[in-house]
C-alpha cells in the first residue's frame, strides 16, 4: 500500500530560510523574502521560527513525520539585524510521550437521551424485507 | 419650540401615562444644568422618537424649565388576521413583527403590511391587498387587525421563446424553472409568476447554451404581459444564440520555472476540436490547481484567457498558471457544530494551521466533511488573518438529525405479525461513531442485533467495529428448516491507497439447524435425506479479508467510474465448520445525460469445504428476489423435489450480472421518483456429492427404515433422484421504480422471466424496502 | 402570555383586580410552579399595562422563564423590560438575568461556543453599566469562568494538533492561550505543552525558557513538576525546584447549574451596594407609592421574597 504523504508548514520554493545572512538581513528584509514567520518565541518577539514538515500515512498506521526542518532566526532588539540563524532537522527533535492529563473544563455534555430524542421521527416506518433471513443477508454478515 | 437658549434648571415630563419620567429623561441627551438651544432640542426630539415609545413629542423651554410633553404609543392587545384563506394565521403571525403586549407604531404596522404582501406575491397572488385597522381599547390599548383580500391566483399561462434556432421551445421549457400552470400541476409552485424566478431562468438559459458551444449566447429581453382577463401572465424570452463554437488551440503558460508547461498541458481535460463547454473550463482550472498543489506549489492561481475566432467558429484558450499570493493559514475555526465534536470535523481537514493556503486541498476537505453525512450543508470561508499574508478559515457547518428511531408493526402474508423496533445513530454523542440496535419479533422471525463502529480508532485512519446478534428464523417458506444462531464479529477497515480500502474480519457464530423430527422419519418419506442430514448445531469460527477499489464520481448516485471488490473468508480456525468462501463484485457506471445512466454490475462467488468437510445448507448461496429480479426469494438454484416438496438447497457457486438503464420520468424532482429498465442474468448451483446421494438407512440392523416398497412389494433403496442442480443460465428483464417516500425508500420491480429451469420459482411483481438503488 | 390552551380563554375575559392577579402569580412563584406564574403575570401586564404592577410582572415572568430553563423567553422578557424601563433601577437585574441565561447555555468545549461568546458580552455589559452592584460581583466571577471555558477550547484543539504531529499548529494555539488567557486555570498546562512541543522540534533553548516561566509563576503546580521532570530528562537544569508532588489528578468539575446562587429579582429597593453576603435585602416598602393604586393590605401571612409587601 502506497504511503499518502502530506506537506505542511512554510513553503520554501524560491527563498530558503537557511540562507538568511547574519548582520546583513533585518526583520523587514526577512519578512519580504520569506513572509511572516511560522511562529515567534512565546516571550521574545525577536526570535522567529520558520518550519515545515512532511508527514506520511501508510494504511492504518498513525501518521509519521518523515522530514522536518526548522530555522530559528534571532534579531537584535534595537537594530533589528539578524544576530543568529540556526536550523534543525528531524534528528534534532526528541520523541516525547505527551502527558495524558488534561485541565478540566466546564460546559454541559450532550446526554445520549437528548440526542436520541432528536432522532425521533426520522426513521423508516416500513417493515423490513422478508429476504433478511437468507444466508448472506443475516445480521453479522459482511455489511 | 425653543427660541432663546438658557440653562436648564429642571426637566418636567408631561402626558406620560405608563412610561416613568426618569425613563424619558434617561433617553434625553440634555440633563439638568446643561445649556439648551434649538439644535440640542431637535436632537432630543429625534432621540425620543427613535425609541419608538412615543407617537408625538413636544419640547418647550420657559424660564429654566424644560417641558417635554409626550403622547405615548398604544400597546397592542391582540393581533388578528381576517380574509386570509391560502395562508394560515400562524404562518402570518411568524412573519409580522408586531407582538401582543408590544408597542404599536404606525411604521411597524406599515412594514408588516409590506411583509404580508411579499409573502402573498411569492405564493403567486400578485393582486392581494392588505389594510391594517386599529380598534381603540380603554387604557390606551389597541387591537390590530389586518384585513386581507387575497385576489385571484396569478399563474403563468404561456412561456414562449423567440430567436431560438438550435433548440426547440419544448427543450428550452425543460431548461427554465418557470412552468406553464396546468390543472394537473396542483403541487408545483413554479407555475406562479415570480420576477426573481425570471432572473434565475435567464441564468439557466445562459448556462444551458454556454455548455453546448454557444459562446456568444445572450438573452436580449424577457417580457411578462398580464393577460387581458388578469388571470395569468404570458412570459416570452427573446434570445440571440450566435454561432456554435469548438475549442481551438489549448495551451498553458506559466512563469514558475519549476513547473513544466507540457506536463500541465497534458492534464487539461479539453482537446481542440471538441464542442465548446463552459463547465470543462472549471474542470481544467481545478485539475491544474490540484496538480500544482500536489507538486508542492500551494500558491498557484490559474486563469483562462480566451481569443474568439468567429470566422472559423473556434475559441482558443490559454491557461495562465501564475504564482498566486503567498498566503498561509492562521487559524481554522469550526462553528455551527451543536452536536458533532470539534476534532471529528477537524480530522477531515487536509490542511492544518500554519500550512500554505491551497484551494484544491480546501475544496477536498469540504467534500470530505460533507461525506460524513452529519451536516445539511458545509461551507468554508476565508477571514483576514493576523498579518497581511495570513488568512483564517471559518468552517461553518449546519447539523442535521443523524439518528433514526424506526418503529413498524406490519402484517405480511409470509411473516404474519411483525413488530420491528430499530434505533440507529450515525454520530453517536457527537463522536462520529455509528451505533445501531434492532429488535424484531414476528411469528417466523425473532431477532436482536447490535452494531457499533468507530471510524477513527485511536486517531488513526482505521475503522473498528463489532456486530453482536442472536436470531431465530423459520425458513420453511422456501427451505423447510429453522435456524437459531448467535454470535458476534470484529471488523477492521483501513485505506490501502487514495481510492482503495482494505478490511479484516473475525466472526464467531454458533448455528443450530432444526427440522422437527416427525418430518425426517425416513419411513414416513416426508422430507428427503438431503435436507434432514443438515440438522444439528455447529460452531463457525472464521477469519476473512477484503479489498475494494472505488473510482466512482459520487458514491450515492454515480454517473461515471467503476468500483471493484473481493472478499475471502477462511472458516476452520477452531469450530467444526471448515470452508473457504470467495466473493467478488464489480460495477461500471456511465451517464449519457442527466436522465440516461447505464449501470453494469456483476457478482460471483464460490464456497468450497476443506479437510473433507461439506458445505452445510446454512452456508450456501441463495439468490432471487432483490438479488435476482424476476425470481422469488431463493427462487433460483438447487432444489429438492422429492415427495412433492420444493425446498431450496442453495448452491456452492453463483454468478449474476445485471444491466440497468435509468430513464426520465418527467415528474418534478421533489417527488423523488426514479425509474430504470433492467435485465438480470446468471446462475446458482453446484452441491457437494455427499448432499445429493441416497438416504442411508438410519439403523443398519432394521433394514425396514429408509426403504420403500415398490409396486411389487420388495424393498428398494429410495434414491433421492429428485434433487435438481444444474448451473444453467436464468435471465429476466423488466422495469424497476424507486421512490423516496416520506416513510422510507421503496422499490417496485415489474419483471418478465426470459430463461429459467422448470423448478425455479418466479414472480412478476416485487415490493421491497431495499435501500440499494 | 404563554398560558396553556384551555386555561387562557377563562383568564382573558375575566377582568380581575390587579393585586389579586399579582398575588396569585407570586404565590405560584413560591410553589415553584413557573408556568402558572407566567400566565398570571402575563395577565397582569395585559389587563393593566399602565400599572406599576405591570413593570414588576415583566421581571417576574423573566425570572420564572429562567427558572424553568426556558432561556429564549427569559431573554425576550428581559429585553422588553430594558426597552420599556431603561432608567428604572431594576433594569440592572434584567441585564444580569439575561447574562445568566446565556451563561447557563454554555456547552462542553468540544462543541460550538456561540453561547459562551454571548455570555461574555452580556456579563461585560453588566459589569460596565452597574460596576458596584451585587450583580457585577457575580458577573465578574462568571466572566472568569467563561474565559476559562474559551481557553479550554483552545487547549483541546492544541492538544489535538500536538497528538496528530502538527507541532507548529499546536505551538500557535498554546501561545494564544498564554497571550490572551493568562488569568485562567489553563495557563500552566499551556506552558507545559509548549515545553513538550519545543522539545519535540529540538528547540531546547526555547523549551527551557518556557519551563522557566512556568516554574517562576507556578512552582507549586503539578504541571511544573511534570515539566521539571521532562526538562531534566533531556539534559537541562531548570532553576526553580518544584514544590508539588507530580501527578495530582484534579477532580472533574461538571458544570452545575447552581441556580440557587443566581440572585433573585429585587423587591422595590434600589440594587444595594455590593455586600459580602449575597442575600437580597428584606422586602422593604416601595420607595414611592405606585401612582394609581393604594398599597394593598398584607395578603399573606407566610413571608415570601417575591411579594413586594412581604
Amino acid at each position: 500500500c502506497a504511503p499518502i504523504s502530506s506537506y505542511s508548514g512554510f513553503q520554501a520554493i524560491e527563498s530558503d530560510p537557511k540562507d538568511v545572512k547574519v548582520g546583513v538581513d533585518t526583520k523587514s528584509t526577512v519578512r519580504g523574502k520569506l513572509g511572516s514567520p511560522s511562529a515567534t518565541s512565546t516571550f521574545d518577539p525577536n526570535v522567529w521560527f520558520y518550519m515545515n514538515q512532511v508527514k506520511e500515512r501508510v494504511a492504518f498506521r498513525r501518521p509519521k513525520v518523515v522530514a522536518r526542518n526548522v530555522t530559528a532566526i534571532a534579531f537584535d532588539k534595537d537594530s533589528e539585524q539578524v544576530t543568529d540563524v540556526r536550523s534543525y532537522t528531524l534528528k534534532d527533535g526528541k520523541v516525547i510521550a505527551y502527558n495524558t492529563r488534561e485541565t478540566p473544563t466546564r460546559g454541559r455534555e450532550m446526554t445520549i437521551i437528548e440526542q436520541m430524542l432528536g432522532a425521533v421521527g426520522h426513521g423508516t416506518m416500513l417493515p423490513r424485507d422478508e429476504e433478511e433471513g437468507v444466508p448472506g443477508n443475516r445480521p453479522g454478515d459482511r455489511r | 419650540q425653543v427660541q432663546q437658549g438658557g440653562v436648564v434648571q429642571r426637566i418636567i415630563v408631561k402626558g406620560n401615562e405608563r412610561i416613568e419620567p426618569q425613563t424619558v429623561i434617561s433617553y434625553l441627551p440634555i440633563q439638568a444644568g446643561d445649556t439648551v438651544d434649538s439644535a440640542k432640542a431637535d436632537l432630543a426630539l429625534k432621540a425620543l422618537f427613535r425609541t419608538d415609545l412615543f407617537a408625538d413629542v413636544k419640547i418647550d423651554f420657559q424660564n429654566g424649565d424644560l417641558i417635554v410633553t409626550v403622547v405615548e404609543n398604544p400597546i397592542i392587545n391582540r393581533v388578528l388576521f381576517e380574509g386570509n384563506s391560502s395562508l394560515k394565521d400562524d404562518k402570518l403571525k411568524d412573519e409580522v413583527s408586531v407582538r401582543p403586549r408590544g408597542i404599536f407604531t404606525r411604521a411597524k404596522a406599515q412594514a408588516d403590511v409590506a411583509r404580508i404582501l411579499e409573502l402573498y406575491r411569492r405564493s403567486g397572488r400578485i393582486s392581494a391587498t392588505v389594510t391594517p385597522q386599529i380598534v381603540e381599547l380603554p387604557q390606551k390599548r389597541v387591537d390590530l387587525i389586518f384585513k386581507i383580500d387575497e385576489g385571484p391566483k396569478s399563474g403563468v399561462l404561456r412561456v414562449n421563446f423567440l430567436g431560438n434556432k438550435a433548440f426547440s421551445d419544448n427543450d428550452l421549457r425543460g431548461v427554465v424553472v418557470t412552468e406553464e400552470s396546468k390543472w394537473y400541476k396542483f403541487f408545483s409552485s413554479n407555475a406562479n409568476y415570480d420576477p426573481d424566478r425570471i432572473e434565475y431562468d435567464k441564468e439557466q438559459l445562459r448556462k444551458f447554451y454556454r455548455n453546448r458551444g454557444y459562446y456568444d449566447f445572450r438573452v436580449i429581453s424577457s417580457v411578462a404581459e398580464l393577460a387581458p382577463d388578469k388571470n395569468g401572465f404570458a412570459i416570452s424570452y427573446t434570445l440571440d444564440e450566435g454561432p456554435e463554437y469548438k475549442f481551438g488551440k489549448i495551451s498553458v503558460e506559466t512563469e514558475l520555472q519549476k513547473l513544466d508547461k507540457n506536463v500541465l498541458a497534458s492534464l487539461v481535460p479539453i482537446r481542440s476540436g471538441e464542442l465548446y463547454e463552459d463547465q470543462r473550463l472549471e474542470q481544467s482550472t481545478d485539475a491544474l490547481t490540484f496538480a500544482a498543489g500536489a507538486a508542492g506549489f500551494a500558491f498557484v492561481d490559474v486563469r483562462p484567457r480566451f481569443t474568439r475566432h468567429p470566422e472559423n467558429g473556434t475559441v482558443d484558450v490559454v491557461f495562465d498558471v501564475k504564482e498566486g499570493p503567498r498566503v498561509y493559514i492562521d487559524r481554522i475555526d469550526i462553528v455551527g457544530n451543536t452536536q458533532t465534536l470539534d476534532y471529528v470535523i477537524r480530522r477531515e481537514m487536509n490542511v492544518s494551521e500554519g500550512d500554505a493556503y491551497n484551494r484544491a486541498l480546501v475544496d477536498r476537505s469540504k467534500n470530505q466533511i460533507k461525506a460524513l453525512g452529519f451536516f445539511k450543508n458545509v461551507d468554508i470561508t476565508e477571514t483576514p488573518g493576523t498579518a497581511p499574508d495570513r488568512t483564517s478559515l471559518q468552517v461553518k457547518v449546519e447539523e442535521q438529525p443523524t439518528g433514526e428511531l424506526s418503529f413498524s408493526a406490519g402484517y405480511s402474508s409470509v411473516d404474519q405479525l411483525v413488530i420491528d423496533l430499530g434505533f440507529a445513530e450515525h454520530n453517536f454523542r457527537g463522536r462520529g461513531q455509528d451505533v445501531r440496535a434492532r429488535v424484531s419479533m414476528g411469528s417466523l422471525r425473532q431477532q436482536v442485533d447490535f452494531s457499533f463502529t468507530e471510524p477513527r480508532f485511536s486517531g488513526r485512519d482505521l475503522a473498528l467495529g463489532t456486530d453482536l446478534f442472536y436470531y431465530k428464523y423459520d425458513l420453511t417458506q422456501y427451505s423447510a428448516y429453522k435456524t437459531t444462531s448467535g454470535g458476534g464479529n470484529l471488523r477492521l477497515s483501513f485505506p490501502l491507497s487514495l481510492n482503495a480500502r482494505g478490511s479484516l474480519l473475525y466472526t464467531l457464530r454458533s448455528d443450530d439447524v432444526q427440522i422437527d423430527d416427525s418430518l425426517c422419519d425416513p419411513s414416513l418419506q416426508l422430507l428427503s435425506y438431503s435436507v434432514c442430514s443438515q440438522r444439528g448445531a455447529f460452531l463457525t469460527s472464521l477469519v476473512g479479508y477484503g479489498a475494494r477499489i472505488d473510482r466512482r464520481n459520487d458514491p450515492i448516485n454515480p454517473t461515471r467510474g467503476f468500483t471493484m471488490g473481493i472478499t475471502q473468508d477462511f472458516a476452520g480456525l477452531g469450530g467444526d465448520v471448515k470452508y473457504v468462501k470467495t466473493e467478488a463484485d464489480a460495477g461500471w457506471y456511465h451517464g449519457f445525460s442527466k436522465n440516461f445512466i447505464l449501470t453494469v454490475t456483476g457478482s460471483a462467488g464460490f464456497i468450497g469445504g476443506w479437510g473433507g468437510d461439506h458445505i452445510r445448507i446454512n452456508d450456501r448461496f441463495y439468490k432471487g428476489g432483490n438479488s435476482f429480479r424476476g425470481f422469488e426469494t431463493a427462487g433460483i438454484g438447487p432444489r429438492d423435489l422429492s415427495f412433492g416438496r420444493t425446498d431450496s438447497l442453495g448452491g456452492k457457486a453463483y454468478a449474476i450480472g445485471s444491466v440497468e438503464l435509468t430513464i426520465p420520468t418527467y415528474l418534478p424532482e421533489q417527488y423523488g421518483i426514479k425509474a430504470a429498465l433492467f435485465s438480470d442474468f446468471g446462475t446458482v448451483g453446484l452441491l457437494d456429492p455427499v448432499d445429493k446421494r441416497a438416504p442411508v438407512p438410519v439403523d443398519p440392523s432394521d433394514l425396514t427404515k429408509g426403504f420403500q416398497k415398490d409396486a411389487s412389494g420388495n424393498l428398494i433403496l429410495v434414491r433421492s433422484a429428485d434433487i435438481k442442480d444444474d448451473l444453467s443460465l436464468r435471465a429476466s428483464a423488466g422495469l424497476s421504480i424507486f421512490w423516496k417516500s416520506p416513510m422510507g425508500p421503496l422499490r417496485f420491480d415489474f419483471s418478465q422471466v426470459l430463461a429459467k429451469e422448470a423448478y425455479d420459482k418466479t414472480e412478476t411483481f416485487r415490493f421491497s424496502t431495499s435501500t440499494r438503488f | 402570555c404563554a398560558g396553556k390552551g384551555k386555561k387562557k380563554p377563562q383568564l382573558a375575559y375575566e377582568e380581575r383586580p390587579v393585586e389579586l392577579l399579582y398575588a396569585t402569580g407570586a404565590d405560584y412563584m413560591d410553589r415553584r410552579l413557573w408556568n402558572q406564574a407566567v400566565d398570571y403575570f402575563g395577565e397582569v401586564e395585559r389587563q393593566h399595562p399602565y400599572s406599576e404592577w405591570a413593570r414588576r410582572s415583566i421581571l417576574m415572568q423573566a425570572f420564572a422563564h429562567y427558572e424553568s430553563n426556558n432561556y429564549a423567553e427569559a431573554i425576550a422578557d428581559a429585553d422588553r423590560f430594558i426597552q420599556l424601563y431603561p432608567g428604572n433601577p431594576a433594569a440592572a437585574y434584567a441585564h444580569y438575568l439575561k447574562a445568566v441565561c446565556y451563561f447557563e447555555q454554555i456547552v462542553d468545549v468540544g462543541r460550538d461556543q456561540a453561547a459562551t461568546g454571548q455570555a461574555l458580552d452580556n456579563l461585560k455589559d453588566v459589569v460596565q453599566r452597574y460596576p458596584n452592584t451585587e450583580y457585577a460581583t457575580d458577573a465578574r466571577l462568571k466572566i472568569d469562568m467563561v474565559n476559562d471555558q474559551l481557553a479550554g477550547k483552545e487547549m483541546t484543539i492544541g492538544r489535538y494538533y500536538l497528538r496528530q504531529g502538527d507541532t507548529l499548529a499546536a505551538i500557535n494555539r498554546f501561545k494564544g492561550v498564554v497571550d490572551r488567557y493568562q488569568t485562567t486555570s489553563h495557563t500552566p498546562e499551556a506552558l507545559y505543552r509548549l515545553v513538550e512541543a519545543y522539545l519535540t522540534l529540538g528547540l531546547v533553548e526555547e523549551a527551557k525558557k518556557n519551563g522557566a516561566v512556568l516554574g517562576y509563576n507556578y512552582p507549586g503546580d503539578p504541571w511544573y513538576a511534570d515539566a521539571y521532570k521532562l526538562l531534566t530528562s533531556s539534559g537541562l537544569k531548570p532553576a526553580v525546584e518544584p514544590t508539588a508532588r507530580g501527578k495530582r489528578g484534579l477532580f472533574h468539575m461538571p458544570f452545575r447549574h447552581d441556580k440557587e446562587q443566581t440572585i433573585k429579582p429585587p423587591s422595590e429597593a434600589k440594587p444595594v451596594e455590593a455586600k459580602t453576603e449575597a442575600a437580597p435585602p428584606p422586602a422593604a416598602a416601595p420607595a414611592e407609592t405606585p401612582k394609581t393604586d393604594a398599597p394593598a393590605e398584607k395578603p399573606k401571612k407566610r413571608r415570601s421574597i417575591f411579594h413586594p409587601f412581604g
